[in-house]
């Protein structure tokens, strides 16, 4: 087993030779009152292959509560020659939980698009409008859109397996992603998000998750970020509740 | 130029400050909801604690062969109507001891609903031997006190029962969508029971549902992982839910997954019927019932 991951993973570092590589490493905290409560370790790594293609990786692996590996992911992304603000990403993610002896893989898909504000940065709060305009606070400036096929893996023997794409319980889900930059001042820069998707989480549609990330530049190449979310449970219910919360804390380097 | 397209973006965002406002105010309509009971509603914790603490009294043991119901969302209260009087007919042709329902027995969770399902409970019971088990659902938590109707009419909302030694029904509160601590550590408690054989759980919200993913089901990931894990652990025969307004059936890792169907008339989505089981000895079946 660990021989084919490891094989996997000299394909894959293969083309990345004589790029640069962007990794970062965080270090966060998984609790939703009843059900989990885990600490994660991440390690990303971002390339450009080339001009117009990207990839990025994500390896995350729990400790307190299922001990081990708890996800992977790997992510493509093509941006295209005359269309600059739009790109497509494709991808593939692996989760598990070692405790419950349960795992989730999924194949996700998603466009972004990054409006034209760059005439419009707030100087102080995002809340001020810009010139007349809307307030920058309604200016999403990532839109990202997509659909995913989640395959929950429940077999005690299969769940560790990231291959398994069929059989048992698999859904479509929709993603979306809306980022809004509150504000940015000198090298420090703060954005909301409402998504269900990140690298290595899918959320349900019952869920409406919302976070908060701040990103503070050490140096030009060096960036320490904080973040958290949640989600508002209940959307079928009307009766709602925020039983969980996601933070984290880490460094990246390189731009 | 540029004024009179600054002046429309501004009139655009004024224009979308109401249309979300009255959007809210159509949703809430709707649904039919008290909006202070979107954030003051009892939580999950506080109604499971109050339950586990709620002495009931189980009724008698059942032979070796009985049959029992379990169907969902009767929405008392619904302008529609509901077709317990039909259930009752079929119940009495077909010879049922019992019959369970999932929740969402209220359509507001208003005390007049409660009194007059809690009546018509009654005389099914009173004249036809059809004695009842529930547990809530969404709906019947929309208003003031809602909460206290329910337990003064039918008491705890999350319960194990065992209508025979071989049987045990596990009822699960899930009236906002999840289960929270206590109630995921009490169902674990009950599950490693190793007496009874057969255990189903009977709950208002479903894991999964072999459609189309939609807003009807348990929120989180790990909630639904964490559950459907526990179902197999310790080998349970069926999950039993409903508010989702039809019958669907599927089985993950040997557990039934059944979204029995609705009672409410207008509601349904499907075919109007319930869920039957029958318990023989050490086996139980199950079928589809349509009225």
């Amino acid at each position: 087993m660990s021989k084919h991951i490891g094989c996997c993973l000299i394909y894959l570092l293969l083309p990345l030779y004589g790029t640069t590589l962007i990794p970062e490493v965080s270090l966060g905290y998984r609790g939703e009152r009843g059900v989990e409560a885990k600490g994660i370790l991440g390690i990303g790594l971002q390339t450009e292959l080339c001009r117009f293609l990207s990839l990025e990786g994500g390896f995350a692996g729990s400790f307190i509560q299922h001990n081990g590996v708890s996800g992977y992911a790997v992510k493509g992304k093509l941006s295209f020659p005359n269309l600059k603000r739009l790109s497509f990403n494709i991808g593939l993610a692996h989760n598990q939980w070692n405790d419950w002896q349960a795992g989730e893989n999924s194949i996700f898909s998603l466009f972004f698009f990054q409006p034209d504000i760059n005439s419009c940065k707030p100087k102080g709060s995002g809340f001020a409008t810009c010139q007349g305009r809307v307030p920058y606070i309604l200016q999403p400036d990532i839109i990202g859109l997509g659909v995913s096929w989640r395959q929950p893996v429940f077999d005690p023997s299969r769940f560790t397996q990231p291959w398994i794409y069929t059989g048992g319980p698999g859904e479509w889900n929709l993603l979306y992603l809306f980022q809004w930059q509150l504000f940015q001042i000198n090298n420090i820069k703060a954005t909301a998000e409402l998504s269900n998707y990140n690298l290595l989480e899918i959320k349900n549609p019952q869920q409406l998750p919302f976070g908060f990330r701040v990103r503070y530049w050490l140096s030009p190449s060096l960036e320490l970020f904080l973040g958290c979310r949640t989600a508002i449970n209940g959307l079928s219910t009307f009766l709602i509740s925020f039983p969980e919360l996601h933070g984290d804390i880490g460094v990246k380097y390189g731009r | 130029m540029e004024d009179s397209k600054n002046i429309n973006r501004k009139r655009s965002v004024f224009c979308l400050l109401p249309s979300i406002i009255a959007l809210g105010v159509l949703v809430f309509n709707s649904c039919e909801l008290e909006p202070l009971q979107v954030l003051l509603h009892p939580d999950v914790e506080t109604r499971v604690k109050e339950s586990l603490n709620y002495i009931h009294l189980e009724p008698p043991l059942l032979g070796d062969t009985f049959k029992f119901a379990v169907f969902s969302d009767i929405h008392i209260g619904n302008k529609s109507g509901c077709y317990l009087t039909e259930f009752t007919r079929s119940a009495e042709s077909l010879e049922i001891d019992f019959f369970c329902v999932t929740g969402d027995l209220t359509h507001h969770g208003s005390k007049e609903e409660y009194d007059s399902l809690a009546s018509a409970l009654q005389s099914m019971a009173v004249f036809y031997g059809l004695f009842n088990y529930v547990t809530l659902g969404n709906h019947d938590l929309y208003s003031d006190g809602s909460w206290e109707n329910f337990k003064e009419h039918f008491g705890p909302s999350c319960a194990s029962r065992t209508p025979h030694p071989r049987l045990k029904l596990i009822f699960l509160d899930t009236g906002e969508g999840r289960l929270g601590a206590t109630q995921f550590q009490w169902l674990e408690k009950e599950l490693s029971d190793t007496m009874p054989i057969l255990k189903i759980v009977l709950t208002h919200f479903p894991l999964y549902d072999d459609k189309t993913p939609s807003i009807f089901r348990l929120a989180s990931t790990a909630e639904r992982t964490k559950l459907q894990s526990l179902l197999q652990k310790y080998k349970v025969y069926a999950i039993c839910s409903g508010h989702i307004h039809g019958f669907r059936h599927t089985e993950i890792n040997g557990v039934h997954h059944f979204i029995v169907g609705t009672m409410s008339k207008d509601l349904d989505f499907g075919k109007p019927g319930y869920l039957l089981f029958e318990f023989q000895s050490d086996s139980i079946s199950y079928r589809f019932i349509s009225f």
